[in-house]
């Protein structure tokens, strides 16, 4: 009985903390959907593949987000006709690239000395990683088309071409015709396709975030921080791959997940900084609320790209402080 | 695609079916999220800055509620005087649901002369970037409701199990200390973060070095002279909960004490170094058994 009550504890932690973020983003989502015309944003967008998705993953600048509330905001962008490379980097690094979180970064790791390389290395990675990984998606994006997305995401225009696969979607996405201009309705109406759309996608996700707290309140039963902080204390090549599973278990908010990482005080800076990357990029709930977008193929290419650099970067951050001397531990 | 101005009586009923549980199943969410905040509920789940964010959000769920439903019954309105006007213009309220404007994502083959204010059933669901098919509405509702149903039964209406708290403080192994000349005083309230921080702060541990202060917390003996003191500490949710430890250590042995009671220790803060180790970790040196009291459980949470 005292494991079910915990287990309700660790799911009502999870699901209630991402609620109101779920609000705001089906809120603001239900507001692109009814004032932004289609093919709007991709008219500012740059032509050419890379920086447009580099502007894609400093969007969390201007529009910040939690992960859970970006999914939501990402899905109508996505149907806006924003290029699906650029709401892939903008997924995945909104979470992390904003100011909130930058601050709550800076102020949990100062008090330990490290704050400014935790900071500019956690946004210098998660922009990295977003910006590889929207390539990647983009490269699959020309191979595969509208198939790597479920059928609620497809934006409209494509599903009424023969052949889903480039034509309008191309980076930049620039030939695409404007829309005519909307007849104006009156502000009631507008307000009902706001609330439609903004309780569709709050309900879409939240289903899926719950089964993903389940999930998440299932694995903390039987792992404890302190047990992966001993399995991996002074071993950092298990540490980095220990606290990035531990990252996918607990699905925590990426505004409060630098305070948790912080308090992992006998940890590497690589371990720690590999947690709060992946984290925002990755988790159970994450994991699930994801299949509500992207089809199966897509979710494994964005969730191995992301994975293995994680990996790799963390490592190579690693070995550069081993190299220098540098402990990388707080103190 | 055509356009069918005539609701086949199925796929109508499953339109408003479908939109009559969101509204109820979404209501009953966002009253739960206001409920859970003004009754105290969350001080188990959530740190405190991040309760009113809930009562915002469900505040906010309800508000787009109570919108849905004035839009959902203009539209069943429209769609009953719609059934009983056939074969003249005529102008009806707003188009809820599906405007049919720039956005629309299906095509008409006939001029619009006005408005309709009813729904359409006769095209793809996904064409405004959602589904309307009632074999999955049961199930999305199902799963919407768990959270509601645990509220109904009264939970979460505790922290953590002493199981599970003890699974969180993991094992402590004594520290190699002797109280020996204990500094003695009034002291002043310490606090477990304060401590902790310090012990990876020289600049901080020079300044508490040596201080007389008093610490309560939940105690766990871990030898004759040696107990930790502990409260726990959520960052953003319960899920995050870590132990935040103080060690103490006593002159002479140490009796009468049960794990998980409440205790409050007056004593000389020091750090020593943890063993087979290069950190710190925060103690409190106590001079006379008589420094160390029951008092009456508090919030745990520090």
């Amino acid at each position: 009985m005292k494991e079910i009550l915990d287990f309700i504890l660790t799911f009502s932690a999870v699901l209630w903390e991402a609620m109101p973020f779920i609000v705001l983003g089906a809120v603001v989502a239900g507001i692109l959907e009814e004032y932004l015309p289609q093919q709007a944003i991709t008219r500012f967008l740059p032509k050419a593949v890379i920086p447009s998705v580099m502007i894609g993953a400093a969007l969390g600048l201007v529009f910040p987000m939690c992960e859970c509330g970006i999914l939501v905001v990402m899905r109508r962008l996505l149907r806006k006709g924003l290029p699906l490379s650029c709401c892939i980097a903008y997924m995945l690094a909104g979470p992390i690239i904003n100011p909130v979180v930058i601050f709550s970064t800076a102020v949990a790791f100062v008090p330990h000395g490290i704050g400014a390389e935790m900071v500019g290395l956690r946004v210098g990675l998660g922009f990295v990683i977003a910006v590889i990984t929207g390539l990647v998606v983009q490269g699959q994006w020309v191979k595969r088309g509208t198939s790597l997305l479920t059928a609620t995401a497809i934006p409209p225009e494509l599903k009424a071409t023969a052949k889903p696969s480039l034509s309008l979607h191309m980076a930049g996405g620039g030939d695409a015709p404007a829309d005519p201009p909307a007849p104006r309705k009156p502000f009631f109406t507008r307000l009902g396709n706001i609330s439609a759309t903004a309780l569709h996608d709050f309900v879409d996700i939240t289903v899926f975030l719950i089964l993903g707290a389940v999930l998440a309140a299932l694995a903390k039963q039987y792992v404890t921080p302190d047990q992966i902080e001993q399995l991996s204390t002074g071993e950092p090549f298990i540490a980095i791959p220990v606290m990035m599973l531990m990252a996918v278990l607990m699905c925590l908010c990426s505004e409060a997940d630098a305070f948790v990482a912080a308090s992992f005080t006998k940890m590497h800076l690589s371990a720690k900084l590999a947690f709060l990357v992946l984290g925002p990029m990755l988790d159970l709930k994450l994991l699930l609320m994801y299949t509500r977008v992207f089809k199966p193929r897509l979710i494994a290419v964005i969730a191995t790209c992301v994975v293995l650099q994680v990996l790799v970067f963390t490592v190579a951050v690693h070995l550069v402080y081993q190299l220098n001397g540098w402990t990388g531990l707080p103190g | 695609m055509a356009h069918d101005h005539h609701h086949h009586g199925e796929s109508q009923r499953d339109y408003f079916v479908e939109q009559l549980l969101t509204l109820f199943v979404v209501g009953a969410f966002g009253f739960v999220a206001v409920r859970m905040y003004m009754n105290g509920m969350l001080q188990y789940v959530l740190a405190p800055q991040f309760q009113v964010p809930v009562l915002v959000g469900g505040i906010g769920v309800l508000l787009l509620v109570v919108v849905r439903a004035i839009s959902v019954w203009k539209e069943a309105g429209a769609t009953h005087d719609h059934d009983h006007d056939h074969g003249h213009a005529h102008d009806h309220d707003e188009h809820a649901l599906h405007e049919h404007g720039p956005d629309c994502d299906h095509d008409h083959d006939h001029p619009h002369e006005h408005d309709h204010g009813h729904a359409h059933h006769d095209h793809s669901a996904d064409d405004h970037g959602h589904s309307h098919d009632l074999a999955w509405v049961f199930a999305r509702m199902l799963v919407l409701f768990f959270p509601v149903a645990l509220f109904l039964i009264g939970v979460p209406n505790a922290g953590f199990s002493q199981e599970r708290i003890n699974k969180m403080l993991g094992t402590d192994e004594q520290v190699a200390a002797d109280t020996g000349t204990v500094a003695t005083g009034e002291g002043t309230a310490l606090s477990f973060n304060d401590l902790n921080d310090a012990a990876y702060d020289a600049d901080k541990r020079a300044a508490l070095q040596g201080k007389v202060g008093v610490l309560e917390g939940k105690f766990r003996r871990v030898g004759e002279k040696q107990f930790t003191l502990y409260r726990l500490k959520m960052t953003c949710c319960a899920a995050d909960t870590v132990p935040l430890k103080v060690r103490i250590i006593t002159p002479t042995a140490l009796s009468g004490l049960a794990d998980g009671e409440w205790v409050q220790v007056k004593g000389e803060v020091r750090f020593v170094q943890a063993p087979n180790s290069s950190q710190f970790i925060p103690v409190v040196a106590v001079a006379d058994l008589g420094d160390i009291k029951k008092v009456k459980a508090k919030n745990e949470y520090e």
